[in-house]
């Protein structure tokens, strides 16, 4: 099979060549560490506001180091209790007895790390170079001719008339088209979704003594004091 | 926002507390028995300093993804 001759035109734009020259370092990069900044600020501003909200620093901190005591509001716990009955009558009564319990600020509000857990990025890149030579030529004669002849002799007065025509049409045309185009089409995106990730384990055990300190505690029959 | 602590009563049930209804003296009551938990009158500023201080870390984590 013979092969196509080779058509005359600007050379095509090299892909190679388009997409070497992409900076995919910074593209796919630049996001993720945007979103490790975010997660990092974030994370110190929740430390922040643990240390500075749900703790005081206690008096006992020496120069090896401060320690840290959680910050309590007094919460009060209504409950029904059941009354024996009285001498002469069978029926126990209900009373409702108020406590004060401390409860560390810390178990009461929402906890939660907040941070980027999902980054996305599209990059979408579309190039296109075409060339196209269109040529065309036309060519259109016509010839009409046309003759007419007319004589007239007469006697006495010498007359003599003579008539004639030609006419020639002739058209011709030609075209040459060329079209070279070339666009390069780039899509960039990126997604960042930020969601509630699980505390870290220390903070959770931190949470879940102070919580298990809040129930009361029954302290030992002991000698009625007088009042 | 609401937050589940055991309850100090029973120790069996739980109480699922919205600590800025909290912060407006509502009680909320154990799933077991019953025994209901209201913030003492002294405690509400530092209730709401709490939560003040907990809306603000949010509004800036919002702000942070908002930059990203």
């Amino acid at each position: 099979m013979p092969e196509a001759p080779a058509v005359p035109g600007p050379a095509l734009a090299s892909m190679a060549q388009q997409f070497a020259g992409l900076p995919m370092p910074a593209l796919i990069g630049g996001p993720l560490m945007a979103a490790c900044s975010a997660n990092q600020q974030m994370a110190l501003t929740q430390i922040d506001f643990l240390m500075k909200t749900c703790f005081v620093e206690g008096d006992d901190s020496t120069d090896k180091g401060k320690s840290y005591a959680p910050v309590m509001v007094n919460m009060t716990l209504s409950q029904g209790i059941i009354v024996p009955p009285a001498e002469g009558s069978t029926n126990p009564t209900v009373s409702h007895v108020d406590t004060t319990i401390q409860v560390p600020l810390l178990t009461i509000l929402p906890l939660n790390s907040l941070a980027v857990d999902n980054v996305t990025i599209n990059f979408d890149m579309e190039v296109k170079s075409s060339f196209t030579d269109d040529t065309s030529s036309s060519t259109s004669s016509s010839t009409k001719e046309d003759a007419s002849f007319d004589a007239k002799a007469g006697w006495g007065m010498f007359s003599v008339e003579i008539k004639g025509s030609v006419s020639h049409d002739s058209s011709s045309a030609s075209s040459d088209q060329q079209h070279y185009s070339k666009s390069n089409d780039a899509k960039y995106s990126v997604t960042v979704h930020a969601g509630q990730l699980p505390l870290p384990p220390g903070v959770t055990t931190i949470i879940q003594a102070m919580t298990s300190t809040m129930a009361p505690i029954q302290l030992p029959a002991g000698p009625a004091k007088d009042s | 926002m609401g937050v589940t602590i055991p309850c100090p009563a029973c120790t069996v049930g739980s109480i699922v507390i919205e600590p800025r209804l909290l912060a407006t003296g509502s009680r909320f009551a154990c799933n077991r028995c019953g025994a209901a938990l209201a913030i003492a009158p002294g405690s509400v500023d530092t209730l709401e300093r709490g939560i003040n201080a907990y809306e603000k870390i949010k509004t800036r984590a919002a702000s942070l993804v908002e930059q990203d």
